[in-house]
């Protein structure tokens, strides 16, 4: 399917196809007029900042009329930001806290040959599994309930988290949440892995109960002996993961005793391979502008939906902009 | 309201205290006298004290508090020493207090009544038992690392390992840790996981009560002028108490190079020479430490990037050339002679302990006695043994510096002034001078390059 995203199609999406009001629900009444956008503009695809709007009619009427490419949202300012009025030199306010899972995070220990964007159903699961890890995290550990995953429109997701007061969190409240949900250091060199503290007990009964799940169920027997579990006992265990449907922290401890040597080492190569890796900069950054929600991905054509169901969900299954124009 | 701040919490509003001036220099000098002694105190009411003198106790010590605030308020310099002091007498009677009640209402008015709670109140609002469902009870014994000196320091320790619950955005450094268990927002933590930001809490806002201070001072020259002699006095006790010396002119003999005597090293550098030597890289900050360091006690650039290069695992493949230039850019920055051209100091130990590397504070508490015996196997088991009782009860109580002083006395036999180390150079610089320096009097302070060997 070879087609070119022209600016007629996107023209024509923004002006009759683009749900004005769920977006509005979505990023809130409030501040509006405060809020920055970005843009990807024109034959040379510049990308424009520090630009507002007094409501959604002017948003839409901006993004129809030059046919953006890409859309962005950034934070709110205590004033509309603009080029006489930079985010530089403006109050920020507040910003949703969110959360980036990229395919290409993985490249590392992906298995299955794909590199980069490129994805399968094999390695499109690690998203998918760490979609679910932080999900619950956040609603269960950090008490925030109002969370929208959003597909990044290529190859990842966007979490959104939007309870009032974390969009007000400062950089070291921000970068608290990533350093508790974070085990892999040094993603490009060492991948050396933290050993799950004793306070860390809901966090570790999550990795038992979802983690150690998935990466037990997809391993051979010959891969589980390594770590020096007989084949026999290897197959059993296999077997037993795959027919659990409430497979938990309970029972990994039973089929893995804890004092085993196997272990410690079998924790942190699930850890490893299968742990969410979260690109911190994105989260860190207050002043980053992200994908709009709804809008079009300007290299594929695809709408960045909000997602629903992630276990069922794959790059593949969000409409593309001909399809939303059919 | 049953439980209310205790008296000894000076961030309290102390409501109408009355104090005679002519008392007041008596106050201001009886509390910086306790600074001086190192001497933390509790104050408890007595049995047998009356109603008024407990009053006009209490007067004193709030009083004294607030005349040494005013005098410091115009002096940054001074404005931090007494948060320092005030801040670790501060730590002390929270750990100390035996009423948990009162450590709730210090906690709530550090960080707002809406986010600290005790456990059971969350049992009650989730309806939920956080001992069952996280399993509590066993994690308090098995995994705290006092477990051995549990015996010995027992009512402290007990009351460390209590928990409470802070909502988690207040203790962003201890979630980041993962020191808490979070459970819908809230950090159940144990004590002696939050103390230190309680500690940091209780000093920004004592800071920033200081600030206020200094509206009030600069507007009324009288009281100025009445606080001066007090000032004049926390100048010199802040002098003598702190490390202020020269880190350009540490004393050590012309032509002596010091990165060669390794034992001169304090035990956080020794420590990350070791690291490095055995895993072949350190962290940034870690890196920074020891290059500050290492240039201080007189290594030369291109002995820097030596070192690095035969330490690091970066070099693998590498020519030294090919080296110098992907990371000398790093060493230089410590030199001054790229970025702002500053002509950066190792940190303070204060740094270390939050957030670069100490010795104490950072390796593990078995680890340490294991080393220092197996340094220490010549000497006399039962001096060594006193002193690793000494140095881990100091650690327990998060007395890093303490801890070091303890150890520099074991090592040298010489006491620390303040029974503190304040810095990483005081400590090489002193122990040059125990086992290198010709020991001379001041008067025929001849220049000479003879090393004195140790004995
Ligand atoms: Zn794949």
């Amino acid at each position: 399917m070879e087609k070119k995203l022209t600016p007629e199609v996107i023209s024509a999406y923004y002006e009759k196809k683009f749900p004005v009001e769920r977006f509005m629900a979505f990023i809130g009444l409030s501040n509006f007029k405060n809020r920055e956008f970005g843009f990807v503009v024109g034959e040379h695809n510049r990308f424009v900042r520090n630009i507002s709007f007094q409501n959604t009619e002017k948003m839409l009427e901006f993004m129809v009329k030059n046919s953006v490419k890409d859309a962005y949202v950034g934070a709110v300012f205590d004033t509309p930001p603009s080029k006489e009025h930079p985010i530089q030199k403006i109050k920020w306010n507040y910003r949703e806290f969110i959360y980036d899972i990229d395919i290409d995070e993985y490249d590392l220990v992906r298995t299955c040959g794909c590199q980069g964007a490129q994805y399968c159903k094999e390695c499109w699961s690690l998203v998918q599994d760490a979609t679910v890890f932080i999900d619950k995290t956040m609603r269960e550990d950090f008490g925030f309930h109002d969370i929208i995953w959003i597909f990044s429109g290529r190859r990842g997701v966007h979490g959104w988290v939007r309870n009032p007061i974390i969009q007000k969190f400062d950089k070291n409240q921000r970068v608290a949440i990533l350093d508790y949900l974070t085990f892999i250091h040094d993603e490009k060199r060492s991948q050396s892995i933290d050993e799950i503290p004793n306070e860390s007990k809901p966090l570790r009964n999550r990795i038992y109960a979802l983690t150690a799940k998935s990466y037990l169920e997809k391993i051979t027997p010959k891969k589980l002996h390594e770590f020096g579990i007989s084949v026999n006992k290897a197959k059993d265990i296999i077997k037993q993961v795959q027919n659990s449907d409430d497979f938990d922290h309970t029972k990994y401890n039973i089929l893995i005793p804890n004092d085993s040597a196997v272990r410690k080492k079998l924790s942190s190569e699930i850890i490893l391979r299968r742990y969410p890796r979260i690109d911190r900069k994105v989260t860190m950054d207050t002043n980053r502008v992200s994908r709009m929600p709804y809008s079009i991905h300007g290299k594929t054509g695809q709408i960045a939906i909000e997602i629903k169901d992630i276990k069922n969900f794959y790059p593949d299954s969000a409409p593309t902009v001909w399809e939303a124009l059919m | 309201m049953s439980a209310e701040l205790p008296d000894w919490y000076v961030l309290k509003d102390p409501g109408d205290i009355t104090l005679d001036v002519d008392n007041w220099y008596k106050f201001a000098e009886t509390r910086l006298e306790r600074f001086l002694a190192e001497d933390d105190w509790i104050i408890n009411r007595p049995s047998w004290m009356s109603d008024d003198d407990w009053v006009s106790t209490i007067s004193e010590e709030i009083g004294g508090h607030f005349l040494l605030r005013l005098a410091v308020s115009t002096d940054p310099r001074l404005s931090s020493w007494l948060v320092e002091v005030e801040g670790d007498l501060f730590e002390f009677r929270f750990i100390s207090s035996n009423k948990s009640e009162e450590r709730i209402q210090v906690l709530k008015d550090l960080y707002g009544k809406d986010n600290v709670k005790t456990t059971e109140e969350i049992n009650d609002l989730f309806k939920i038992n956080l001992n069952r469902e996280f399993n509590l009870a066993d994690s308090v014994y098995r995994s705290s690392k006092y477990t051995k000196s549990k015996q010995k320091y027992g009512s402290r320790v007990k009351v460390l390992d209590t928990r409470l619950a802070v909502r988690f955005h207040k203790i962003p450094k201890v979630v980041g840790a993962k020191k808490a268990l979070l459970y819908q927002g809230w950090g159940i933590v144990r004590l002696a996981d939050i103390r230190l930001s309680v500690k940091r809490e209780f000093e920004k806002q004592l800071k920033e009560i200081i600030e206020k201070s200094k509206v009030l001072i600069e507007k009324d020259e009288e009281l100025e002028a009445t606080v001066k002699p007090i000032k004049d006095r926390i100048s010199k006790i802040a002098r003598s108490t702190r490390y202020s010396g020269d880190f350009k002119n540490l004393g050590f003999a012309d032509g002596d190079e010091i990165h060669t005597k390794p034992d001169i090293f304090p035990p956080c550098i020794q420590e990350l020479v070791a690291t490095l030597q055995a895993k072949g890289h350190l962290s940034h900050v870690e890196n920074w430490q020891l290059g500050t360091f290492l240039k201080r006690i007189g290594m030369s650039v291109d002995d820097q990037l030596r070192f690095w290069y035969s330490n690091s695992i970066d070099n693998v493949g590498m020519s030294f050339e090919e080296f110098v230039q992907r990371v000398g850019y790093q060493i230089n920055h410590i030199y001054g002679k790229t970025g702002g051209g500053v002509d950066y100091d190792p940190p303070s130990c204060k740094t270390c302990i939050n957030g670069y590397y100490c010795y104490w504070a950072h390796k593990k508490l078995e680890d340490i006695n294991e080393d220092i015996k197996v340094k220490m196997s010549k000497r006399n088991n039962d001096v060594v043994g006193k002193a690793i009782e000494e140095i881990s009860r100091l650690i327990i109580n998060q007395r890093y510096q303490s801890a070091c002083a303890r150890y520099f006395t074991l090592l040298t036999g010489w006491k620390v002034r303040g029974f503190q180390i304040n810095h990483m150079l005081k400590y090489s610089q002193d122990a040059y001078k125990r086992f290198y320096k010709k020991k001379e009097t001041a008067a025929n302070n001849s220049k000479t390059n003879d090393k004195q060997k140790k004995a």
